[in-house]
């Protein structure tokens, strides 16, 4: 069980990352307007 | 010049319609478009290669674009100017923020998101649907003016956005909480995972680690993601006013305490995973709600854009400037154009024309003025250019004093819920007692079991199922009313809404079309319609646009006549096969307006005119009725025409009140408790602010919707039964998830006092109830559900 506290430690960092990730893009603005993309989606793109 | 582009669209009548708004076709076009406006953009676009617009509007089914004015279309030079610049370009004059008038679909995203095709000096462009804001961004040499009038040439009237705007700082909020909801989520899941490795029995040596970590992870979920409970908690106590968030944030902090007193002791239990957990949830739901409303907010913030910020100012030496509209003077000279709104209060200088103040009055009140005569802030001008001298600016107009007399109504909100309220105020004191319980039941055990279980009824005792179960269900009713067009301001609107006695109406444009409409058309001789049809053609003015749509004038070709000359005020002439004829009309327009057509001056034809009543008013009256609620109309028309529609609608003569000012109405909605008020116009912008609820009809004027708690995009009178159903309803569901938080304190506390809770117990306990509550508040009745299916869209 010893190999915990290697998981630990790695598991941790990994979700602080995620956590920063997101951190850093919701202060960036990219989760101002959760409207707009949905109807982008309907859109289709042009070659 | 024409052929490339496809066949003429045809609408259900099977008269052609315009390629671009879909409006009538107009002669002289190609048989393709209403008006050069839009065959302007339609070539634009087709040259350019965006006609795919045209056929994303249809794939969306989307509504049809405007119709283009072309003439009055203003400038924007100063939006070039750097004292401009500064106060509104971010990122070192590369990046403005406009408002789009008209933006409703995935193509006007598409259209406006291509503007670099159109002008390669930009370099992007990025649109909100739910703000209409559009953020361009340009290259170095750009300038945004030509970008405006590109915006506007498309049809999307542009107004430029200030930065230092509350827009701004209500998504620094936002922003805020959803930081704080990140942590709080990474920390609870994280948290939970350690959880469950100590319920499942973690050895000695993890069991004292895991439990450190737990605080770890802990420590900033409570500082960075509780903050915003204390800081309210300590708020409120101030004010000595027991909001919800006492008890939460006392909740909190005990279990907080209790759990790192464990830790250092080393034996007892650490609630740290369902503590981070409940922040989670209770600043999620929280934040569904503020989501929710801020549709709302938007509008309405972005309202004062509608009035115009920008006038033309006539300088010493005849030179016409563009500035901002506060900046007037008394006495400045301005010029206001043909299809421009007035931007000051003043009197007229030079020329004549027609001016409308439906902004004011919500009636279709289009008043002839020429030199001498008064004009107010906010009218719009129909005919022709007059200038104007100023006599109050800014917010020393008639409209802006309504404005400042609505705001002030506005200002003070009051909390979610009363019911919150009223359980937040009884909970502190009630948790204290059985605390005291708890600690005297356990102290016939010993001091240790007195201690804890105390702190387990501390722990366990918490409205926040409550505190979640509100915005949830408010959030869910103010999002699917927002689907259908009608946004709704708060969730205290919903509540004083499912409390409402007493309704009153506003007549014109809320009870009735507001529009005019022809009643009748009386004639010596046959053949004149096509001499109406001709004399109108290319008018905009009110009277035209109803002759325009009177069915038994459809199949008639409009006759063309010479030297067609509009009268501003006055009416029309024009010269046909050697006569003169004119129509000409009263000075103002009101229920009973006659409109007679002469030719070489002897009367040959009466157009009669009508306001008629909105379909459904009947219904909405006698479905107000039928639930108990007393329904009365406030207007400020003459008597007649509001006797005339009450009866029509079945109101009592003493619940009708004609010939009433703004501050008449707004003081018989104070009268009473528990009051609706259901208009439109400035007129009952006071009004609106001052009744318990208030709610704006669309087609009425940007000013009420400030004032209102709710406004609505439809036109149907019945829709005001269908929201207090609503309300009603939701309300319902409220209290279910009120009798369920007492039931299950009921239940924990009864564990607490019995000495048997353990971490493993509240652990389950807390989500099932979150779980439970979310879970009643989503669902909520099943007539709510019937309710919301039937709701379009």
């Amino acid at each position: 069980m010893t190999i915990l506290y290697l998981l630990i430690p790695i598991a941790l960092l990994l979700g602080g990352g995620f956590l920063i990730v997101f951190l850093v893009f919701s202060a960036r603005g990219e989760f101002d307007d959760l409207e707009t993309p949905a109807h982008r989606m309907l859109i289709d793109e042009e070659k | 010049m024409l052929d490339h582009l496809p066949a003429p669209l045809k609408d259900e009548e099977s008269r052609s319609a315009c390629a671009h708004c879909g409006s009538f076709v107009a002669p002289g076009l190609g048989g393709r478009f209403c008006c050069r406006g839009c065959e302007t953009v339609y070539t634009l676009l087709q040259s350019n290669g965006l006609g795919g617009y045209y056929d994303l509007k249809r794939r969306l089914r989307a509504a049809p674009a405007k119709p283009i004015r072309a003439e009055g279309l203003e400038s924007f030079a100063y939006l070039d100017d750097p004292t401009f610049v500064e106060g509104y370009a971010e990122a070192k004059g590369a990046r403005m923020r406009f408002y789009l008038e008209g933006v409703h679909c995935a193509a006007c995203v598409w259209l406006t998101e291509r503007l670099p095709r159109l002008d390669s000096s930009v370099r992007n462009v990025g649109l909100n649907l739910s703000s209409g804001v559009a953020t361009v961004e340009i290259y170095p040499g750009g300038s945004f003016a030509r970008v405006a009038e590109e915006f506007a040439r498309l049809g999307y009237r542009p107004h430029p956005v200030e930065l230092r705007e509350a827009t701004a700082r209500e998504s620094r909020e936002g922003r805020r909480q959803l930081l704080g909801i990140g942590v709080a989520a990474a920390g609870a899941g994280n948290l939970m995972l350690f959880g469950i490795a100590m319920y499942a029995g973690a050895g000695e040596g993890f069991a004292s680690l895991f439990r450190g970590l737990s605080l770890a992870i802990y420590l900033p979920v409570l500082f960075y993601s509780g903050r915003p409970f204390f800081e309210s908690a300590v708020l409120s106590i101030r004010k000595r006013r027991l909001a919800i968030d006492v008890p939460i944030a006392f909740g909190i902090l005990s279990g907080t305490a209790a759990s790192i007193r464990a830790l250092v002791v080393g034996s007892g239990e650490i609630y740290f995973d369902s503590l981070a957990g409940l922040i989670f949830l209770l600043l999620a739901s929280r934040y569904l709600l503020a989501r929710v409303q801020a549709r709302a907010a938007d509008a309405s913030h972005l309202l004062h854009f509608l009035t115009p910020s920008r006038a033309r100012r006539i300088d010493d030496t005849g030179v016409v400037r563009e500035v901002r509209s506060d900046t007037l003077a008394l006495g400045d000279r301005v010029e206001v154009l043909a299809g421009s709104v007035a931007p000051a209060d003043g009197v007229i200088e030079s020329g004549q024309t027609a001016m409308s103040r439906s902004w004011m009055t919500g009636e279709t009140d289009v008043e002839a003025v020429s030199e001498g005569d008064y004009v107010l802030a906010g009218s719009l001008n129909e005919s022709a250019r007059v200038v104007l001298r100023v006599t109050a600016s800014g917010s020393e107009t008639r409209l802006g004093e309504i404005l400042r007399r609505t705001e002030g109504a506005v200002a003070n909100r009051p909390e979610i819920s009363r019911i919150v309220d009223a359980v937040a105020r009884y909970f502190v004191p009630a948790t204290f007692l059985l605390i005291g319980v708890g600690y005297f039941l356990g102290s016939r055990i010993g001091a240790a079991e007195a201690v804890s279980r105390a702190i387990a009824v501390a722990i366990v005792v918490c409205p926040c199922a409550l505190a979640m179960a509100v915005p949830l269900a408010m959030s869910r009713t103010i999002g699917r009313l927002a689907k259908g067009g009608v946004l709704v301001r708060g969730a205290d609107v919903i509540e004083r809404l499912s409390r409402v006695r007493t309704v009153y109406f506003d007549k014109t444009g809320t009870l009735t079309s507001g529009e005019l409409s022809i009643r009748e058309w009386r004639s010596i001789g046959s053949g004149l319609e096509k001499i109406l049809l001709g004399l109108e053609s290319k008018s905009q003015h009110p009277i035209a646009r109803a002759i325009r749509d009177y069915p038994p004038f459809r199949s008639t070709r409009p006759a063309a006549l010479d030297d067609v000359r509009e009268l501003p005020g006055v009416g029309v002439s024009g010269n046909f096969a050697g006569k003169t004829y004119s129509l000409r009309g009263t000075r103002t327009l009101d229920l009973d307006t006659e409109v007679t057509l002469y030719e070489n001056e002897t009367a040959v034809g009466v157009l009669l005119f009508s306001d008629p009543l909105r379909p459904g008013a009947r219904e909405a009256v006698d479905g107000l009725r039928s639930r108990g609620l007393e329904v009365g109309i406030l207007s400020g028309d003459n008597r007649p025409s509001v006797e005339r529609v009450a009866r029509e609608i079945g109101i009592s003569s003493e619940m009708f009140f004609s010939g009433y000012s703004p501050e008449q109405k707004a003081d018989r909605v104070r009268s009473e408790p528990n009051t609706l008020m259901v208009g439109d116009g400035a007129n009952d912008a006071i009004a609106l602010a001052a009744a318990s609820v208030g709610m704006a009809v669309q087609g009425g004027m940007e000013v009420s919707l400030r004032a209102a708690g709710i406004f609505g995009a439809s036109k149907d009178p019945r829709d005001v039964v269908r929201l207090i159903d609503l309300a009603r309803e939701t309300m319902v569901v409220i209290r279910r998830c009120l009798a369920f938080t007492l039931a299950y304190n009921g239940v924990v506390i009864a564990i607490a006092l019995s000495g048997a809770m353990r971490p493993l117990i509240a652990a389950i306990l807390m989500p099932t109830s979150a779980f439970t509550v979310f879970a009643l508040a989503m669902t909520g009745t099943a007539a709510l559900r019937r309710a919301f299916r039937e709701m379009t869209p």
